[in-house]
């Protein structure tokens, strides 16, 4: 498999998870940042579960690898997570914006964990 | 506005971010808690940032693809995840400094692009 073909996959990966965020940010809307904690929650479940799967079937081709590395990175974004928290903090009150910051990492941490366990 | 050409601009922008992504996130040998992760995310807040600053002034469907798919497909909250899983594995204290660390940087770098923005293209409306 030639280079220039891997990094294909794995932006295809990325162009589709950020299609599917951007799907999920329009049906969920909420005055607060639920959108974002879903798919980041979402995500590094996914990445826990196919690095747990990596771990045990190292056969599975380099471009799938990467296609579903891209798509991890393209589904969870922390730019959006960093201004959310921004303008809570800004718009509504430092405890929401510190809160956001903790339960992301909280629950982010819960489900990479759990995908590691589980795959 | 039209959906296809909204999620086709999205699908370019998170395809361009996620290949800088896996191009740029390299390791700082000596530096553990500056992260592959570190560099992309941080500079993702600051081109989003700006961007959000300018979103009057740019078409719509160039804020998807720059702010959606770009910054988003370039940023990743499951990788950072990956990384602080490795260092409590390690039982490294950068557990700790490295998500504190890339959070006080990403909201820096936010503000700072904002500021940049702001101050080139006259500011946002709210």
């Amino acid at each position: 498999m030639s280079e220039i073909y891997l990094h294909a996959a794995f932006a295809l990966g990325g162009g589709l998870g950020a299609v599917l965020r951007h799907a999920v940010s329009r049906m969920v809307t909420h005055e607060l940042p639920l959108a974002t904690l879903i798919v980041n929650v979402l995500g590094s479940f996914l990445l826990g579960l196919w690095i747990a799967y990596l771990g045990e079937l190292p056969a599975v081709g380099e471009d799938q690898r990467r296609m579903v590395f891209g798509f991890c990175g393209g589904f969870t974004t922390f730019s959006s997570f960093a201004y959310q928290t921004l303008s809570l903090h800004r718009e509504r009150t430092l405890i929401l914006a510190a809160g956001n910051i903790l339960l992301s990492l909280l629950l982010c941490g819960i489900g990479f964990w759990l995908g590691l366990v589980l795959g | 506005m039209n959906t296809t050409l909204m999620y086709a601009a999205v699908f370019i922008g998170g395809a361009a971010g996620s290949l800088l992504r896996e191009v740029f996130g390299l390791e700082i040998p000596g530096l553990p808690f500056l992260t592959a992760t570190f560099g992309i995310n941080v500079a993702a807040s600051l081109v989003l940032g700006f961007l959000y600053a300018i979103r009057h002034r740019v078409h719509a469907h160039v804020l998807h693809m720059g702010a959606v798919g770009f910054c988003g497909g370039l940023s990743t909250f499951s990788a950072f995840m990956a990384e602080i899983a490795r260092f409590a594995e390690a039982g490294s204290i950068h557990v700790l400094t490295a998500p504190a660390l890339e959070i006080v940087f990403g909201l820096g770098a936010a503000v700072l692009g904002e500021a940049v923005g702001r101050h080139f293209y006259g500011g946002a409306r709210a």
